[in-house]
C-alpha cells in the first residue's frame, strides 16, 4: 500500500501540471470561441476538438513523432531548452494537457457565452478598458463554468493511458501514473492486490470531479 | 413520427445493425485456429503459417500478438486461445498451474538470445555491453522487466554484467519486444536490449551485437495447446513448429532451434 503512493502522487501531480498548463490557452480560446467570429473559426474549432474523438494513441504517437529525440523539435528542445519531453515526465503531462484541452476550451465557450454580453457592451460604454471588463465582468460571471472545466480537464488528466504510454513510456517513479500503473500490475501474476486501492482510488477522484462539475453547473444555471 | 413513414433512416439502421449482429454467425466456413503469440514471434510465424498452409489449404490461422505476459493474462481471464507460444517458460507455467493449458502438449518450439541495438548511425558509439555505461545520459529500451519475458531477460543478463542498478535510471520498458526494437528502429532512443531474431532481417541501418556468450540467460519458447481448445488442426500445427525440419527456418530468422533439455 505505502508503495502506492508516489504512484497516486505522481498521478495528482501529472494531472495538475497538465490542467494549470492547459489553463491559459485554454480560456483564451474559449473567450475566443464565444466571442469573436472570425475567417477560419471553424477550421479552428475543428482543430481544438479533434483530441477528444481521435484514439488517444494516434494522439501520443503524433507527439513522439513530432517531439522524440530524433526529430528536429525534440532535438531543438532538448539542446537550448534542456527539456526532454519523450520518455520523460513533461511527456505525460504534455500527453495528458493535449488530450484534456478539449474538454476545458469547451466548458470556458459555454460559461463565456452564458455572460450576458449586455453587460460587457455597458462595462465598454462606461470606457472601461477591454482587460477590465474581462477582468471585472466576464471572468468573474464565467468563473464556475470556467472551474468545472478544469475540474473535468484534471479528472481527464487523471484517466489518460493510449497518448502517455507511447509518448513517455511506463517508466517507474517518472512516468508511471496510476492507469499505467494498473496496466503493469494487471499483468503479473498477484498484482490484483495492488489493483484495487489503486481502482478505488480513481473512482473516487473521478467522481468526485464529476459531482463538483456538476454542482457549478447548477451554480451557473441559478445565478 | 418516426412510424408514419416506412422509410425512415431508423429503420434502415435498425436493419444495418441487425444485419451486423446475425452475419457474423451465418458463417459456414471452419473456425479458425486461434494462436496467441509472444510479440517477437510476429516477424517469423507468418513464414511458419504459409509453409504449414501449403500442406492444408482448408485451415485459417488467426493470430495474435502481444507480450507474452499479456496475453496468459488475457487466456486466464477466457481468451478464446488454441495455441499459446510464450517467449519464456514463467509464463506457461502460469498457465500450467491454472491447469489452463494441456501439459502434455507443452513442448520447447525454439530459443533466442539477447542483443544490444543500436539506433541508425550508432549516436553513442557503443562496441561493447560495458559501453552502455559511459554512453552517458542516454536511455535504453528493453522490455517491461516486471512482466514483459524480453525484459525480464535483460534484466537477468543486466545483473549478472553488474550493470543493472547502475542503467536502472536509464531504462525505458517497452510494452512488449517489438515495441522496444521498434523505439530503436525508428531512432527515438539510441539503444536498447532486444532479442538477436528482432533485428536481423533489417539491419542494414542498424548496428548491434549479441550479448556476450557468459551473459546470455537461457531464452526458451514454450508452446502448448490451451485446455479449451477442440481445433482439429492445433495439435499439428504445434508440431510443424517444433519439428526438426523447421530448425533451417528458425535459424534464418535468427532464432536458435529447440534443443536438449537445458541444465
Amino acid at each position: 500500500m505505502t508503495d502506492l503512493l508516489p504512484i497516486v502522487a505522481l498521478s495528482l501531480k501529472t494531472a495538475l501540471a497538465a490542467t494549470l498548463l492547459i489553463l491559459p490557452p485554454g480560456v483564451w480560446l474559449g473567450w475566443l470561441l464565444a466571442r469573436r467570429n472570425f475567417p477560419g473559426k471553424t477550421l479552428l474549432e475543428g482543430l481544438v476538438n479533434i483530441p477528444l474523438v481521435l484514439p488517444p494513441v494516434v494522439t501520443g504517437y503524433a507527439l513522439l513523432f513530432a517531439l522524440s529525440p530524433a526529430s528536429p523539435a525534440g532535438r531543438f528542445l532538448e539542446n537550448h531548452l534542456g527539456l526532454q519531453i519523450a520518455f520523460a515526465w513533461p511527456g505525460a503531462v504534455l500527453a495528458a494537457a493535449v488530450v484534456s484541452f478539449p474538454l476545458l476550451v469547451r466548458a470556458v465557450r459555454v460559461a463565456v457565452s452564458s455572460v450576458s454580453p449586455g453587460l460587457e457592451e455597458a462595462a465598454s460604454v462606461l470606457n472601461a478598458p477591454a482587460w477590465a471588463v474581462w477582468l471585472q465582468i466576464t471572468l468573474p460571471l464565467s468563473a464556475h463554468g470556467i472551474l468545472g472545466g478544469m475540474l473535468l480537464a484534471f479528472a481527464r488528466a487523471l484517466g489518460e493511458f493510449g497518448a502517455t504510454i507511447v509518448l513517455a513510456s511506463n517508466i517507474p517513479a517518472r512516468t508511471q501514473t496510476i492507469p499505467l500503473a494498473i496496466f503493469t500490475f494487471l499483468n503479473q501474476p498477484g498484482g490484483e492486490a495492488h489493483i484495487w486501492p489503486l481502482v478505488l482510488f480513481s473512482l473516487i477522484l473521478a467522481y468526485a470531479s464529476l459531482l463538483l462539475n456538476e454542482v457549478l453547473i447548477r451554480r451557473i444555471h441559478h445565478a | 413520427m418516426a412510424g408514419a413513414k416506412p422509410h425512415t433512416p431508423f429503420w434502415g439502421i435498425a436493419f444495418l445493425a441487425i444485419l451486423t449482429l446475425v452475419l457474423p454467425h451465418c458463417d459456414k466456413a471452419p473456425s479458425p485456429l486461434r494462436v496467441y503469440a509472444a510479440a517477437s514471434l510476429s516477424g517469423v510465424l507468418p513464414q511458419f503459417i504459409d509453409a504449414f498452409r501449403t500442406g492444408n489449404r482448408q485451415v485459417r490461422i488467426e493470430t495474435v500478438y502481444g507480450a507474452s505476459s499479456v496475453l496468459a493474462r488475457q487466456i486466464e481471464a477466457g481468451a478464446p486461445a488454441d495455441v499459446f507460444l510464450s517467449a519464456d517458460q514463467d509464463w506457461m507455467a502460469f498457465l500450467d498451474s491454472l491447469a489452463l493449458i494441456r501439459p502434455l502438449s507443452r513442448r520447447e518450439i525454439c530459443r533466442n538470445r539477447l542483443a544490444v541495438v543500436c539506433a541508425p548511425g550508432n549516436p553513442l558509439n557503443i562496441r561493447e555491453t560495458g559501453d552502455l555505461l559511459r554512453a552517458g545520459e542516454g536511455q535504453i529500451a528493453l522490455g517491461d522487466w516486471h512482466h514483459v519475458p524480453l525484459g525480464k531477460y535483460a534484466h537477468q543478463a543486466l545483473q549478472r554484467a553488474g550493470l543493472w542498478q547502475q542503467l536502472l535510471p536509464r531504462f525505458v520498458p517497452a510494452v512488449n519486444a517489438r515495441a522496444a526494437y521498434t523505439y530503436i528502429w525508428q531512432g527515438h532512443l539510441p539503444v536498447g536490449i532486444v532479442y538477436a531474431s528482432d533485428f536481423s532481417p533489417d539491419r542494414m541501418h542498424l548496428t548491434g551485437f549479441p550479448l556476450a556468450d557468459s551473459l546470455q540467460p537461457h531464452i526458451s519458447y514454450p508452446g502448448a495447446l490451451l485446455r479449451q481448445t477442440r481445433h482439429p488442426e492445433a495439435e499439428a500445427f504445434l508440431t510443424f513448429l517444433s519439428e526438426p525440419d523447421r530448425d533451417s527456418l528458425w535459424v534464418e530468422n535468427g532464432f536458435l532451434p529447440a534443443g536438449p533439455p537445458h541444465d
